[in-house]
């Protein structure tokens, strides 16, 4: 537990004139998080586009875990910060930084000191601090080794104008670029393990996003709306806030089947997915549509299928697992918690009405005639207006629910 | 709104909910109490216990004991009999999970044999093979009046009688589907029996084990020593009293009810049979309120749903195994096809079901039958 963190951001430095936005929007993003875990007082500045936060009571764990989910931080430091001492005198920093390896008495760990001089007026050079932080930890602590590769603790010191900080559990942040600074759009969820996968990697690159679920109802149940649930509450921990979309969608799949070849049903079913996707991107003013396609995976995630999409779709159609092999996307859906969501059986519609032989290469003039002939925009209305639109905070929560309306 | 699952819970009578809140209100006392308030509900609830034994054609130095539940009444017998390693019990596995599961932890635990009843094509007991099962190692033979599932009756006299003239094992008997409902005679040969209020039109909660006199049960729960030692718990007076008016109730109607529910179902099999050319109705000898059948082509879960949208409700199996995906153990003993398991449905009635609801059963049912027709096959 710590009073003190610092935050830097990633990607920053790529930044020319817009750099102040970003970092405007990942400073409320953090704001946000603090809200919820860290409700005491804390005091917070801005130094070289690093973000400081000192508080008098403990950061938590739990806030610092929250933290690593924010879509831009590269680093979240947990520090201590001394005083400076007169005539750049360091004592005190080599004895806490000394003090507080007490854990490398009986285990050997390979560290490194990396030292930075955010003051360049303080005459000792990071080199030679860093050299005396190994020379005193491996006097004190003979089984500790020095590695500036392959170190597993790093010691990261700063000399600040007023403060030297030293931190020795900095975390990996999530990276990217902060919340909502590159767009936002709708993600479709279908239950399985790609749409997730697909929402994270799109958070990382700082899209705001909402969820829909197409819900086909009543030839799958409901516990498949549960799987759904858990699932945003996974990925709502890398958005500030979200919704999630449940549209009713077995009526609509049961009319298409009626009408439609077998062999293109699925196609079909994903165009008004899509569509309906767009309509929900007009609702929250989305600018592109997320799904979990990844090409070559099924028969409608053909090149010719994909595009067909794509000539349907309003907005751009992000699919950021096009290139990604079924094992890179199980390992990814572990990391980040949804791996035993996705794993749940649940009852699928779509491949309850699909056929034995799907159509891979599509005929262009019966999907076109299709679109002619076949008018559901009033079903599709229907649909949207029993559609139920769940709230949902940074911790997960859903904290409120209602009904679609354009108007609202 | 027409409720057809009646098997799983059945609709509360108004008059019970009318004892039950009067009861709740003003019968608030411990009936174990010391004081007047206690001692007169203690007092009623034994002449209420000595109606449930009249009711069941049982001898008043017989026990009915009053529990939480029919799982519990079964728990009471199959576990409380202390059985040992080497002892036989002879079970079905189309019985209900609150008799298969205890009984094969017995075997997990104890090394307690187990003895699968076979039952027939038509899911009865085959009373050759049943025969050929008894021996002096049996212990314990559990039967299940009305199977929950398919409706099929036993004939529980004749198969207790059977029992008791090869072996002195404890005859339990599931009669949750039946109690009140089916005409039936407690012969000497039967030595426990379980019964329920939920499925009678009392509330749930409450639930009765019938004990022989010379039983050997060993109680679950151990306390207060309330119900002769046999069921440690402060009695709910209130439950108490609706489950009585219930039994009540269905036991004075019993006759019509069964005629009239012979009638309806008789009806729902015509009806389906003569519009659905593929239905298939595996079960002969069945309890009138209790319709099962086979619907090949679309998964029972989906008719299930569609009719839930018409407000009809029926099964697709019995409550509380119907989470449990594809093979269903339970339909395999009775000689359904695994590849028909998805496509098993129940409808049961009510002692209140009417000729219109049925009609409304059938027009909806037949309405999504025809919906679905191209989902056939899958």
């Amino acid at each position: 537990m710590f009073s003190h963190l610092v935050i830097s951001i990633d990607e920053l430095w790529l930044k020319g004139k817009n750099r102040k936005d970003y970092l405007r929007s990942a400073v409320d993003h953090v704001a946000a998080v603090f809200k919820v875990y860290h409700p005491d007082k804390f005091t917070f500045k801005i130094q070289s586009e690093r973000l400081y936060y000192s508080s008098k009571t403990l950061f938590s764990e739990e806030l610092i875990k929250a933290l690593t989910c924010v879509p831009g931080l590269a680093y979240i430091s947990p520090c201590k910060m001394l005083e400076r001492l007169p005539d750049e005198n360091l004592e005190n920093v080599y004895e806490e930084i000394v003090n507080g390896l007490s854990i490398m008495d009986k285990k050997s760990i390979v560290f490194r000191a990396m030292v930075k001089r955010v003051d360049k007026n303080f005459s000792q050079t990071s080199v030679f601090i860093g050299r005396e932080i190994g020379h005193r930890v491996i006097t004190r602590y003979p089984l500790a080794k020095v590695d500036l590769k392959h170190a597993e603790l790093v010691i990261d010191v700063r000399i600040l104008p007023k403060h030297i900080s030293i931190s020795t559990e900095t975390r990996k942040g999530m990276g990217g670029l902060p919340w909502g600074s590159t767009g936002s759009a709708v993600t479709m969820l279908s239950g399985g393990f790609d749409s997730p996968v697909a929402s994270f990697l799109m958070a990382k690159r700082g899209v705001k996003q909402s969820f829909v679920f197409f819900h086909a109802y009543p030839f799958v149940g409901r516990e498949v709306v549960t799987k759904i649930k858990n699932l945003t509450k996974e990925l709502a921990k890398f958005q500030r806030q979200t919704h999630l979309y449940i549209v009713p969608f077995g009526d609509i799949q049961n009319l298409i089947s009626k009408q439609c070849r077998e062999e293109y049903r699925t196609l079909v079913f994903r165009r008004y997915m899509i569509e309906i996707s767009n309509l929900i991107c007009d609702k929250v003013k989305a600018d592109s549509v997320i799904t979990g396609d990844c090409i070559g995976q099924v028969s409608s995630q053909t090149m010719h299928n994909l595009h067909l999409m794509d000539l349907v779709s309003k907005r751009m159609i992000l699919r950021p697992l096009v290139g990604y092999n079924k094992l890179e996307i199980l390992n990814t859906a572990t990391a980040i918690g949804t791996h035993d969501i996705s794993i749940i059986p649940h009852d699928d519609a779509c491949s309850l009405f699909a056929s034995k032989n799907p159509i891979i290469n599509p005929n262009m003039e019966y999907w076109q005639n299709w679109d002619k002939d076949f008018d559901i925009s009033a079903e599709l209305a229907a649909a949207l207006e029993k559609t139920e639109v769940f709230s949902i905070n940074l911790q997960g929560e859903f904290y409120k629910k209602e009904y679609f309306s354009f108007d609202a | 709104m027409n409720y057809f699952d009646h098997a799983a819970s059945s609709t509360i009578y108004p008059e019970v909910l009318d004892v039950l809140t009067q009861t709740m209100k003003d019968d608030f006392a411990n009936p174990s109490a010391q004081h007047i308030l206690g001692q007169n509900l203690q007092e009623i609830i034994e002449i209420f216990r000595e109606d449930f034994l009249k009711a069941i054609g049982a001898n008043k130095n017989d026990s009915f004991i009053f529990t939480s539940s029919a799982t519990e009444s079964n728990n009471t017998v199959i576990r409380g009999l202390s059985l040992i390693a080497g002892d036989v019990v002879l079970y079905s596995k189309a019985d209900h999970p609150s008799v298969t599961v205890p009984v094969e932890f017995l075997a997990e635990q104890f090394n307690v044999t187990l003895k699968e009843i076979i039952l027939d094509t038509n899911a009865t007991i085959d009373i050759e093979k049943f025969s050929s099962f008894l021996n002096e190692n049996v212990k314990l033979v559990v039967l299940t009046h009305v199977n929950n599932q398919s409706g099929v009756v036993s004939d529980i006299e004749a198969l207790a009688k059977i029992v008791k003239e090869k072996t002195k094992a404890h005859v339990h008997v599931d009669a949750v589907q039946s109690f009140t409902k089916i005409n039936f005679k407690l012969s000497s040969d039967i030595d426990s029996m379980s019964f329920t209020s939920h499925k009678i039109g009392g509330p749930k909660g409450i639930a009765g084990l019938f004990l022989k006199h010379n039983h050997k049960v060993q109680p679950l729960l151990l306390g207060g020593s309330h119900e002769n030692g046999m069921r440690s718990s402060t009695l709910s007076y209130p439950l108490i009293a609706g489950f009585h008016k219930a039994m009540k109730i269905t036991m004075e109607n019993s006759t019509q009810s069964f005629s009239k529910a012979s009638q309806l179902s008789e009806m729902i099999m015509a009806k389906l049979s003569q519009m659905i050319s593929t239905i298939q109705f595996p079960f002969k000898s069945t309890s009138p309120f209790i319709v099962s059948f086979v619907l090949p082509g679309i998964s029972s879960d989906i008719i299930l749903r569609h009719l839930e949208t018409k407000e009809v409700y029926i099964a697709s199996s019995s409550a509380c195994s119907s989470k449990i995906p594809g093979f269903n153990p339970s339909l395999f003993a009775m000689n359904i096809p695994e590849k028909f398991h998805k496509n098993f449905l129940r409808i049961s009635l009510g002692s209140l079901t009417t000729e219109k609801e049925v009609e409304a059963l059938i027009r909806e049912f037949l309405d999504v039958w025809d919906n679905l027709k191209h989902m056939r096959g899958r």
